[in-house]
């Protein structure tokens, strides 16, 4: 959990970041979830004393409603370029990742199952959407991006959205629930 | 927290209308919101050339950013801007400039003399150049982004921009709208639209 929390020190190295960023698929598949991942670990390192606060968040359906506009807004073609053009919205973009993974992390355990699949079956509908938006692109939306790049980015968001799909129906909390 | 969210997609779209960094730049334009930096040229005959500030109102440059090497969009590009010339030729619009800008470093004079001599470029009507000392900033203040293509060339933006003589960008046009982006040249030469 520790080294997870701290892998997103591997974006203050420039080869790498630029490496990551210089290609859509790994940007929002790769950069993305990294940045989750490492808010989701530290949640999991402080929740024990933070949980009072916790507390607060009931069902933890603000910490959801959350992490789902921080996944909804850097779906837009224009946020993800002015995220490599304009260093502000870049630190933005590593900030709400982080805090979308750091909210999500317990939200998700406070959550009950129909919240649970209300909140990831949204977030796998989301990627979808955007998955198949960038697939049927006739040219590219991102001046950043070549257009084999934005196919790739387009099938890798399918292919989350399924992940996403199997998560929300399979999760922990979801065990012995049948549909 | 919701309107937090939905302020910043409103600030990013321009009130949920762009949502695409191409699209926003078209309507910054058209909002005359954009500015070229100063622009110094060496052109295909080696002479330095200075094409704004300072070239006055009436004078306005359609500009297209390209490679020599390049063998897609500024191969297209050269024969749009060759048409154009034509025009220019027999309509006599003496406030109208083409202005063809490479990015790439590799462009020697020999490259751009090159370009300019494919395409009959005749320097009273179109000056081929290398933006003296760098392309970053015009290209970035205009928002043109180059990505290199993994093949030594570059996918870029293949607009049209129309900039008047001291460096306010007054509009883009497509590759394939050379026919609307000289006519709107020529109607701001007559002293705007």
């Amino acid at each position: 959990m520790r080294m997870l929390a701290w892998l997103p020190v591997l974006l203050l190295v420039p080869a790498a970041r630029h490496m990551i960023e210089s290609q859509m698929a790994l940007h929002m598949l790769f950069e993305f979830p990294l940045l989750f991942a490492s808010g989701y670990a530290a949640m999991r390192i402080m929740e024990q004393r933070m949980r009072h606060w916790l507390a607060l968040d009931h069902l933890g359906i603000a910490g959801l409603t959350a992490a789902s506009c921080v996944f909804a807004f850097w779906m837009i073609p224009a946020a993800l370029d002015a995220a490599l053009l304009d260093p502000a919205v870049a630190g933005a973009k590593y900030l709400s990742w982080w805090l979308a993974g750091f909210a999500a992390a317990n939200a998700l355990r406070r959550a009950t199952i129909e919240i649970r699949i209300f909140f990831l079956g949204n977030a796998a509908w989301m990627s979808a959407t955007a998955g198949l938006l960038y697939l049927d692109a006739t040219s590219r939306l991102c001046v950043s991006y070549l257009f084999g790049d934005q196919e790739t980015a387009g099938r890798g968001l399918v292919l989350l959205a399924c992940l996403l799909a199997f998560l929300a129906i399979r999760g922990p909390r979801a065990r012995g629930f049948r549909f | 927290m919701l309107s937090a969210f939905a302020g910043s997609v409103f600030a990013l779209t321009s009130g949920f209308a762009h949502w695409t960094f191409e699209d926003r730049r078209v309507a910054l334009a058209q909002g005359g919101a954009l500015k070229a930096p100063a622009l110094v040229l060496d052109d295909a005959d080696g002479k330095v050339r200075q094409a704004w500030p300072g070239a006055g109102k009436n004078r306005v440059y359609l500009v297209d950013f390209i490679y020599t090497r390049c063998m897609s969009v500024c191969q297209v590009l050269g024969s749009e801007y060759q048409r154009m010339q034509e025009a220019l030729r027999t309509q006599a619009h003496p406030g109208v400039m083409l202005l063809s800008v490479s990015f790439d470093e590799r462009d020697t004079l020999a490259d751009l003399r090159g370009y300019a001599e494919r395409y009959r470029a005749a320097p009273e009507h179109w000056i081929v150049g290398a933006p003296h000392p760098g392309v970053a900033h015009l290209l970035q203040d205009l928002g043109v982004v180059v990505v290199p293509d993994g093949m030594g060339g570059f996918v870029h933006n293949g607009d049209i921009h129309l900039i008047d003589g001291e460096g306010v960008l007054l509009g883009i046009f497509a590759y394939d709208e050379w026919e609307q982006a000289l006519a709107a040249a020529v109607r701001y030469e007559g002293g705007g639209l």
